[in-house]
């Protein structure tokens, strides 16, 4: 551990300090108890936006969540008797297995779909909650005692400050183990996400193909993402719970999910101090809604707040005037709708509805994604940002990890494969073999199927007919991310990379097969977890470095020129350290020097032993490179051999420029 | 088993209540690939403003039968512009940019915004909306059935069957079939395939309000009536397939028979479970729908 | 009719298009002809409003279009009948070519005479005629290619833009898909035609321009391309 390290350890440890012992200086009970709920808002929140932030599912039940882990603590103490501790351990294992009954149908479904299905369990969850008189007590609702952990009352010989009455300890000491609760979620909750784990949630999201065709099972990692979500919730309500000592049914309804949701869109995603600012939003708004004068001077604020930024904007001519408008107009319209109402509670949910509009179309990172934007256009203009360029010798060179085959077989053997949609025979019968250490250049004109021999080969396609062999083994009903673990890598004709991770996590999830170590492990920072991520950032860097883009490894994906993001794909799957790399069209839409590039790159991963299929229309790059060609047309093999003979082949010619005229070109 | 009969009956007209929200989901999915997660408000919307409209006419002496035919016509009016401002705030720019949680995130706070205006405007209880038709039902061997539920089952089918009327023999009907299929292709035949995705939003609302004020004698009528009927409608849309069909009116005819059963069998406070566990299973199991065919990935 | 001037164009990050220069004269067939992944439906995408151009103009019969959308495009008389057809499936034949002159039927284009049009359609397509009720999906592959071709006429437009309409079909239907070509250049319909079988195409065609990653690198009238080694090697690559 160098200083740097220690010293931001030590600071870190400080704070937390410092955060559990402010409520002792808070004199005021009402503020104590603000803080409380604030607090575990915030846990909810934070692991709302393992899903929503990360893995990009809009859930609109985590106020059921919330409520089965309420409940399991309302329902231990009235029924069995027993206390906090219980069901802070219960709470969260049990919405957990609810959080993974919830994830089912993400089996087939996303997007609107699943947002309908958390919809659906938060009202069932509801309906039950109501209904199910003799466990939940139903509509009136479960009481519970407030606790008490320590009598500081005995220690006042020392600190003198502990003198205080009964009540006011209770409040405070509960405020300090939620506050504890909060610190430790958020250090744990940092953790997972700075993992492979949290790569994973965040690559499913911007492409759940070319997850799977990493390995990276779309569908057990969604699942692990509600989980991990409800664990939190759990955590959460049963904290709650003791916070509010009393249980009713409409606490958890859908009208809290909305909320939550505020407060994760309104904080910012993918962050920690996001969902704190977001729950500290929607937990003080009902107040500031109680007092019209306070309302009116926010609104204010708020209204001063926009007609500045549009000033701005205007003036620097960033965006158009015309699109700046609506939003000054509703921050305006916003303020003189709060001088004309009188009774601004009964608009509460309005309120609520307009803000989450707003932020959806006007700040859809959220205030700290807001903040984050206006930081780096500050730093861009008043200094380029130097990163100290990356030394060469730093960076290891990389060699593939491929055991060495003593054998003559073909890696790959496709035999009679057919794929049949409807009545169009997309592969009709194709025979194709792979040789160990070669280029396989694969041609044909559109639609001749050579995409969807690729999507047969990667599994995203079943054929109808027909048999892959790849290393000797039948690949015949295995689905994406097995095939890719067993060593067959893709990429992509339509870039399909993670846009918001940036290049190195790109490859690191690419590497996510390297790891051993699992979630608790990467929680509690096991030595193991911490060896294999300084392992394979150290080979993620090597491989970006093999394709020439170590120096850009901590941008956003999405931000690269086109060129690059073809040879970051290339890098990616090349983590998945693969016998055969298939490249569907890697040279489309780059520019000569790109292409130049391109090719020396792929000449250096075959002489580096991994073979290659390569699917291409720039005829230069393909029978430059190429040690073999098989054509395709109208999903048939038409011909296959050396570039030239191939080149020369009249039923080639006659597929591509088309009629009995071709030969008089 | 006078009695299992007697369920199916009622429970077919609330089916109709639900295919006929159904397919006004159906509607904008066709043409946008987005819904309006607040369209169980446009339903309740349209049964209060069906309402104040119904009392109105009648504070003016009409006779209550001819004051519910005369406010049909406002409410589908209504319908019609609530399904164009869901269209252009909630929708547009969401479409614009590809932003899916956009949409679902704005239509969902669009219905929270409308419900609390409601709360707001009619207050929260719930009110009794003058039924049209004699409350005294009508016995056909065992079976009573309420003239109101005949009229639920012959409106909302002749709403299902204007609109395929439309589709069919208008060209401006065929022009909304052709941006279901292929939008892009639509555009190429001079269509303005946004205008078309607001005249869906404003179509699926009509449906909705219709769906309202059909069902409101029979209920009651009240800001918080839509948002349960919106969730099961989509169950039922889902069960019926979402591109398109008359699917949805099987459906909701045998989620409504599963309700009233429930209610009867078990407890009424149980009875929306049902439409519930059927939306998740059928979304677990088969999210094309039980009539949807599926789709080929494409890479 | 058409002209274009330095248009440059792309998907999002992806410049597909570098500056093109194209003019379609009124009444004759002009071909545009590349490999795949030359930029040739990126071409027609734009010209149609399918997708923005990033600079560049377009003018069609002296109004600039540049910019506009789809349908107004449609509307102002360019007619496209995309690469995989596209058709309506679930609607008939009848009803396609209906759709085809919609801005016609709306009152945004001169109405003249539906019906009339629809017979010469069918008479062109005698295909079309055996199978007017029956749903689009139905129809072959050559078929629903007749259909496109025909629906874009429905437009009665001022340009028609061909992609690969030989694109999936069988050699003999490529050849009856080129003499329906054939026989509306003799009807005197502006046409621009994108297509990778360039021998065909060259055959029929006034003008051709060959594009290569997004530029015309060869242009002239259709004869003189036939003979021009540099068509070919735009296609299979450069004999090192």
């Amino acid at each position: 551990m160098n200083r740097a390290d220690a010293s931001r350890i030590a600071l870190l440890a400080v704070g937390a300090l410092a955060v559990l012992v402010l409520p002792f200086f808070i004199t005021s009970p009402y503020y104590i108890h603000l803080i409380t709920t604030i607090a575990i808002y915030s846990i909810l929140v934070m692991g709302l936006d393992v899903v929503f932030g990360y893995t990009g599912e809009v859930s609109i039940g985590h106020a059921a969540l919330w409520g089965i882990g309420a409940y399991t603590a309302g329902v231990f103490y009235i029924k069995l008797g027993l206390g906090l501790l219980p069901s802070l351990i219960a709470g969260p294992i049990i919405a957990g297995a609810f959080g993974a009954l919830l994830a089912l149908p993400a089996l087939r479904v996303t997007g609107p779909y699943l947002a309908m299905v958390t919809l659906a369990f938060g009202t069932i969850v509801q309906i039950l909650i109501n209904e199910m008189d003799f466990l939940t007590n139903g509509a009136r609702g479960i009481p519970l005692t407030k606790l008490l952990f320590i009598d500081l009352r005995n220690y006042t010989d020392w600190f003198p400050f502990f003198s205080m009455p009964i009540a006011r300890m209770r409040e405070l000491e509960y405020c300090v183990l939620v506050l504890a609760f909060l610190l430790l979620s958020i250090l744990v909750i940092n953790r997972i996400l700075a993992s492979r784990y949290g790569r994973a949630f965040e690559a499913l999201r911007d492409s759940p193909i070319a997850a799977d065709c990493m390995g990276v099972s779309v569908y057990r990692y969604k699942v692990l993402a509600f989980v991990i979500s409800a664990v939190f919730a759990g955590l959460s309500g049963a904290l709650f719970s003791y916070s509010e000592v009393y249980l009713a049914p409409n606490n958890f309804s859908f009208e809290k999910s909305i909320e939550f949701l505020l407060a994760v869109t309104l904080g910012g995603r993918k962050s920690r101090l996001g969902p704190i600012i977001g729950a500290i939003v929607v937990v003080y708004l009902p107040n500031l809604l109680a007092d019209i004068e306070l309302f009116r001077g926010a609104a204010l604020t708020v209204a001063v707040i926009g007609v500045v930024a549009g000033v701005i904007t205007a003036v620097r001519r960033t965006h158009s005037i015309r699109r700046m408008l609506v939003p000054v107009a509703l921050c305006v319209g916003f303020y003189v709708f709060s001088i004309a109402l009188d009774k601004i509670t009964d608009y509460r949910a309005a309120i609520y509805g307009v803000m989450i509009l707003f932020v959806v179309y006007y700040l859809p990172d959220g205030i700290v994604g807001f903040l984050k934007q206006m930081r780096a256009q500050v730093r861009s203009r008043t200094q380029q940002t130097s990163r100290p360029p990356l030394s060469e010798l730093s960076v290891a060179e990389w060699t593939p990890r491929i055991e060495a085959v003593q054998t003559n077989k073909a890696l790959l053997e496709v035999s009679q494969v057919l794929m049949q949609f409807g009545g169009l025979r997309a592969l009709d019968q194709v025979d194709l073999t792979v040789q160990r250490g070669t280029i396989h250049g694969l041609i044909g004109p559109n639609g001749s199927g050579k995409s969807t021999f690729i999507n047969v080969l990667t599994g995203i396609y079943q054929p109808t007919a027909g048999q892959v062999l790849f290393c000797g083994h039948s690949l015949e009903g295995l689905k994406s991310p097995a095939i890719a673990l067993s060593g067959l890598a893709r990429t992509f004709q339509n870039v399909q990379l993670f846009g918001e991770l940036s290049l190195i996590d790109n490859v690191l999830v690419g590497l996510h097969h390297s790891y051993r170590s699992g979630l608790f492990a990467v929680a509690f920072r096991s030595p193991r977890s911490v060896r294999e991520e300084a392992e394979a950032h150290a080979r993620a860097m090597s491989l970006l470095h093999f394709v020439g883009l170590a120096e850009s490894a901590n941008e956003e994906a999405r931000n690269l020129p086109y060129g690059k993001q073809r040879l970051l794909e290339i890098a990616r799957a090349l983590a998945l350290d693969p016998q055969l790399l298939l490249l569907d069209e890697p040279a489309a839409g780059l520019t000569a020097s790109d292409i130049v590039e391109l090719v020396a790159i792929i000449g250096k991963i075959r002489d580096k032993g991994v073979s290659i299929i390569l699917i291409e229309h720039h005829m230069d790059v393909v029978m430059g490179l190429s040690d073999t060609i098989t054509v395709l047309d109208f999903g048939q093999k038409i011909a296959e051999g050396v570039p030239a003979e191939v080149r020369n082949n009249p039923r080639v010619i006659e597929a591509y420029l088309g009629g009995a005229s071709a030969s008089a070109l | 088993m006078d009695i299992l009969a007697q369920l199916i009956v009622s429970g077919i007209s609330v089916g109709m209540i639900y295919g006929a929200i159904a397919f006004g989901y159906q509607l904008t999915f066709s043409t946008s690939q987005t819904l309006n997660f607040g369209q169980g408000e446009a339903l309740m919307l349209g049964a209060l403003v069906g309402l104040t409209t119904v009392n109105f006419l009648i504070g003016q002496s009409i006779a209550t039968p001819l004051a519910y035919l005369l406010m049909l016509p406002v409410v589908l009016a209504f319908g019609c512009v609530q399904g164009v401002v869901v269209e252009v705030l909630g929708v547009r720019q969401a479409i614009r940019t590809g932003s899916e949680s956009g949409w679902i995130m704005a239509t969902i706070a669009l219905g929270i915004i409308f419900r609390n205006l409601a709360e707001n405007i009619w207050g929260r209880d719930a009110l009794k909306f003058p039924s049209p038709l004699t409350e005294t039902a009508l016995t056909i061997g065992p079976v009573h059935i309420q003239p109101m539920e005949i009229a639920i089952t012959l409106g909302t089918l002749a709403l299902a069957l204007a609109v395929e009327v439309f589709n069919r023999k208008s060209i401006y009907g065929k022009a909304v079939v052709a941006t279901s299929s292929d939008r892009d292709a639509a555009g190429l035949m001079g269509i303005n395939t946004r205008l078309v995705i607001t005249f869906s939003y404003a179509l699926s609302s009509v449906s909705a309000a219709l769906a309202g004020v059909l069902v409101a004698p029979v209920t009651l009528t009240g800001a918080n009536m839509g948002a349960v009927l919106g969730l099961k409608a989509f169950a039922v849309a889902i069960i019926g397939g979402l591109s398109s069909g008359l699917g949805v009116f099987v459906g909701g005819m045998i989620l409504g028979v599963a309700e009233t059963l429930t209610g009867f069998y078990l407890s009424t406070g149980y009875k929306d479970v049902p439409g519930l566990v059927l939306l998740l299973i059928v979304l677990s199991v088969k999210p094309s729908g039980l009539f949807g065919k599926k789709g080929i990935k494409k890479v | 009719m058409l002209s274009v001037s330095n248009l440059h164009a792309g998907y999002g990050k992806v410049q597909v298009l570098h500056g093109l220069n194209l003019e379609v004269p009124r009444g004759s067939l002009v071909t545009l002809i590349g490999a795949n992944g030359a930029g040739k439906t990126t071409t027609l995408r734009v010209l149609s409003g399918m997708i923005a151009p990033h600079s560049g103009s377009i003018h069609l019969s002296g109004t600039d279009i540049t910019g506009w959308p789809s349908h107004a495009i449609t509307r102002q008389g360019m007619a496209h009948s995309p690469e995989g057809r596209r058709v309506f499936p679930t609607l008939s034949v009848t009803d396609n070519l209906l759709l085809g002159g919609f801005p016609r039927l709306t009152g945004a284009r001169a109405r003249g005479d539906i019906d009339a049009d629809l017979r010469r359609m069918f008479d062109l397509f005698p295909r079309l005629d055996e199978r007017r009720q029956q749903l689009a999906g139905t129809l072959s592959g050559g078929e629903q290619q007749m259909l496109a071709m025909a629906r874009a006429l429905m437009l009665n437009p001022d340009v028609l833009l061909l992609d690969e309409p030989s694109m999936g079909l069988a050699p003999k239907l490529v050849e009856e898909v080129f003499a329906t070509i054939a026989r509306l250049k003799a009807l005197k319909v502006t046409m621009l035609l994108v297509e990778q079988f360039a021998a065909a195409a060259l055959e029929i065609a006034d003008t051709g321009y060959v594009l290569e990653n997004g530029r015309i690198t060869v242009s002239g009238s259709a004869s003189d391309l036939r003979d021009n080694p540099k068509v070919r090697a735009a296609y299979l690559g450069s004999a090192h």
